[in-house]
């Protein structure tokens, strides 16, 4: 046990000893003062009733799970009554507190048709289906084939659109004398998620903006899931890599390793140790700037949420799965820099990887390629960077968001197993930590 | 039991070299050995075996009675390597606490310990100083505190005055005394013949990888058999003319000195009675002491032929 402190009290002491933890550490402490100079205005409820139902033919579409931008999706015109409380003859369940009630009338029911075809594709990407048939429009006309669609899918597709924009609970009630209009009944139980009603400021109030196909949820979810995927996921590992990798050449170094080799401690030991203490020093890095984050976030806006500490695991476990490659190239040749060179060389080829298999999923690369073997098997053998980036953004949007919003935003059935992901990361984590042990154990010093 | 045993170990790098052919060897404890040998003769390298940092070809190692392949087995054990390296972030204090906490010390139980040391190797002063601003000597005076922090019943010590200055290394044998009288058990390899011949108990020389001697200083130096006779007058020409034809070859040392290097140990009673008889009085009578030096060159010369 004091073997093992003292390794990690070492690894920690060579750490601090490198200039460019420190830059990093100043950058972090940037990133948690951003979070604590956010402020958010109060949200108005009837601002944003009216502009979900003045946008219903519109959607965000994510990209790449981050930014997402307005795109229409359908052409909808639609006049939009001043919103209102609800009055006994709209016939609403009792027992909703705060519900708004808007009135709305399409000029065409052939458009609320076209938004709900639209509308099932969006959701159905969402969930990650049928994106190959999806590229060129191809698959709306195939819907409309498949099904008939009547008033009880005009009602599902308001619920569906007015859910969307945050409101929960959903009523719509159809007007019995006319097809084209509707009464919407929308819950503001969960203000927070209500898009397009509020503004943030940062800075102290230096800027501000409003966000308009946000909700101020979905805007924290997608800010923290950015610090834990750039920040945390992006510049930490290529600074952590390149810092960490030099670790183990130098520790071998003729005259160095002799010292650690006369102790009591078999040779395994001593590289396990070693390795131990560097994921436990990202580790505490991470937990401690996203805490820090977190805290700032609590105490300036008085919103506590925690689930961004637990992206420190998965970005700590994307290191712990790099950075042994980098360790097992250094031990096999001694040199700092082809030992940064093959870390970052595997955590490129990870991504590509990852890449290169998402893009034939989704068909956007021809499926039968003669390729899909190769990257099936590299996709299983090496870690998966991506797909716990994705399963921060997961973790983040429940966190942030209700289950069922977060279900729809992030995909209600994720198409990545998060056991299997982490799972075969930490394996291959330890299939080279096991190497490199092997390789220093057998060896004359 | 033995503080160190080595049994016909053999080590061949895989470049080829052979370092070590057949060395046995054993070490009682509380004795000092000294390891000489020329430059790339494989003092290095036993010790390495040894300590389990290169494996042995072929042959057994133990320390304390337990094989050198079990980790266990250093657990008494410190070790200055020569051109040993530290880590440059570490201070010399928190250096000797790493080396402690590796050998199972918790940081408290070391504290003290390292501070002690640290006064006796003479750097007090530099305590809280990061290791990478040490001089040579600095580095060397630490690497010794390092062997020792952990208490070692066994000491192995590769040129352990390299770099040190005379001041310095008259202490570091002081120190090193002052471990014998605690009945630790020293292993030296050193090129100082000097400094063996005043420490060491005993002495193995290694040749080539091969242990050509082993034994104590006395029985080293004492091998060639000189009798120095001091007479009670000057011996003249004639007199060692004599005694060569008597005995063995005869040279006048000194003033009224007589070398005769004999063939047998029984000569000696012949040459006093020779003397004697000649009506001389003996005042002195020595067997002559090689010097290390000459005893180790020699034992390198016979390689040669
Ligand atoms: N790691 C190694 N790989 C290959 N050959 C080695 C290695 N270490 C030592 N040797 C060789 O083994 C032989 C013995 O080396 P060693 O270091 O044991 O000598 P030494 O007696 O300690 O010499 P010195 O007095 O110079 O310290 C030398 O010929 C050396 O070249
Ligand atoms: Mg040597």
């Amino acid at each position: 046990m004091n073997a093992f402190l003292a390794l990690v009290r070492d690894v920690w002491r060579e750490s601090r000893d490198k200039r460019v933890i420190w830059v990093l550490g100043l950058l972090g402490l940037v990133v948690v003062a951003f979070f604590g100079s956010l402020s958010f205005t109060p949200v108005d409820a009837d601002a944003a009733l009216r502009r979900a139902a003045q946008t219903l033919g519109e959607q965000r579409m994510r990209q790449g799970m981050f930014v997402g931008t307005m795109s229409r999706i359908s052409a909808v015109r639609v006049s939009v009554a001043e919103p209102r409380a609800p009055r006994p003859e709209d016939d609403f369940p009792l027992g909703i507190d705060g519900l708004r009630v808007v009135e709305l009338e399409f000029a065409d029911t052939g458009e609320v048709d076209g938004l709900y075809v639209a509308w099932r594709s969006v959701e159905r990407m969402a969930r990650g289906e049928g994106r190959a048939a999806s590229r060129g429009g191809a698959p709306s006309e195939a819907d409309a084939a498949q099904a008939p669609i009547g008033p009880e899918e005009h009602r599902a597709v308001l619920e569906s659109r007015f859910r969307a924009a945050g409101f929960a609970p959903v009523v719509v009630r159809l007007d019995p004398d006319s097809p084209r209009r509707f009464v919407v009944g929308a819950g503001v139980e969960r203000p927070l998620e209500l898009r397009g009603a509020c503004e943030v400021s940062w800075c102290f109030g230096a800027f501000s903006t409003a966000l308009e196909d946000h909700s101020q949820a979905e805007f924290l979810a997608e800010l923290q899931a950015g610090v834990a995927e750039r920040f945390a996921g992006f510049i930490g590992i290529l600074v952590l890599l390149s810092m960490f990798a030099a670790a183990l050449p130098e520790l071998l170094q003729k005259g160095r390793f002799d010292l650690l080799l006369a102790r009591p401690v078999g040779r395994v030991r001593l590289i396990l140790f070693k390795y131990l203490g560097a994921v436990l020093f990202v580790l505490l890095l991470w937990t401690l700037l996203f805490c820090g984050c977190v805290v700032a976030l609590g105490v300036t806006t008085g919103f506590w949420k925690f689930g961004l500490i637990g992206c420190a695991l998965t970005c700590t476990l994307v290191f712990a799965a790099i950075y042994p490659v980098a360790m097992l190239v250094g031990a096999a040749t001694r040199h700092v820099t082809l030992a940064s060179l093959a870390g970052l060389m595997a955590w490129g080829l990870e991504g590509i990887v990852q890449t290169l298999r998402m893009l034939i999923e989704s068909g956007q690369v021809d499926r039968a390629t003669r390729w899909k073997p190769v990257i099936d098997a590299a996709y299983w053998i090496l870690p998966k960077s991506s797909d716990l980036t994705r399963l921060n953004q997961w973790m983040l949007a429940r966190d942030h968001l209700a289950a069922d919003s977060a279900a729809r935003i992030y995909g209600a059935a994720p198409t990545v197993d998060w056991w299997f992901a982490g799972g075969t990361t930490a394996l291959f984590a330890a299939a080279m930590v096991t190497l490199t042990c092997l390789f220093v154990a057998r060896r004359d010093w | 039991m033995s503080a160190i045993v080595a049994e016909a170990v053999s080590k061949t790098y895989r470049s080829g070299v052979r370092a070590l052919r057949e060395v046995s060897l054993s070490v009682e404890r509380g004795e000092i050995f000294g390891l000489l040998g020329p430059n790339g003769a494989g003092k290095t390298t036993l010790v390495k075996v040894l300590l389990d940092i290169v494996r042995p070809s072929r042959g057994r190692t133990a320390l304390l009675g337990t094989s050198s392949r079990q980790t266990a087995s250093r657990q008494r054990v410190g070790y200055l390597p020569e051109d040993h390296r530290f880590p440059d972030y570490h201070t010399a204090e928190s250096a000797l606490l790493f080396y402690a906490g590796l050998s199972g010390l918790s940081p408290r139980a070391a504290r003290p310990r390292a501070a002690a040391l640290l006064a006796e190797v003479g750097l007090a002063d530099s305590t809280h100083s990061k290791v990478r601003g040490f001089s040579k000597g600095m580095k060397q005076r630490l690497g010794l505190a390092q062997a020792l922090i952990a208490d070692p019943e066994v000491l192995f010590l590769d040129e352990p005055t390299d770099g040190i200055d005379p001041v310095g290394r008259a202490h570091v044998r002081t120190l090193l005394e002052a471990e014998r009288a605690k009945g630790r058990t020293i292993f030296l390899n050193s090129h100082l013949l000097s400094e063996v011949e005043q420490l060491c108990d005993r002495v193995g020389i290694l040749r080539d990888g091969e242990l050509v001697r082993v034994g104590t200083i006395e029985q080293l130096t004492q091998s060639e058999r000189t009798l120095q006779v001091t007479l009670s007058q000057p011996a003249g020409d004639a007199l060692l003319g004599e005694l060569s034809r008597a005995f063995g070859p005869a040279t006048a040392a000194g003033e009224r000195g007589v070398e005769i290097a004999l063939e047998r140990d029984e000569q000696i009673d012949a040459v006093i009675d020779f003397l004697r008889a000649r009506g001389l009085g003996v005042r002195g009578l020595a067997q002559k002491r090689q010097s290390l030096e000459a005893v180790f060159l020699a034992s390198l010369r016979e390689g040669e032929r």
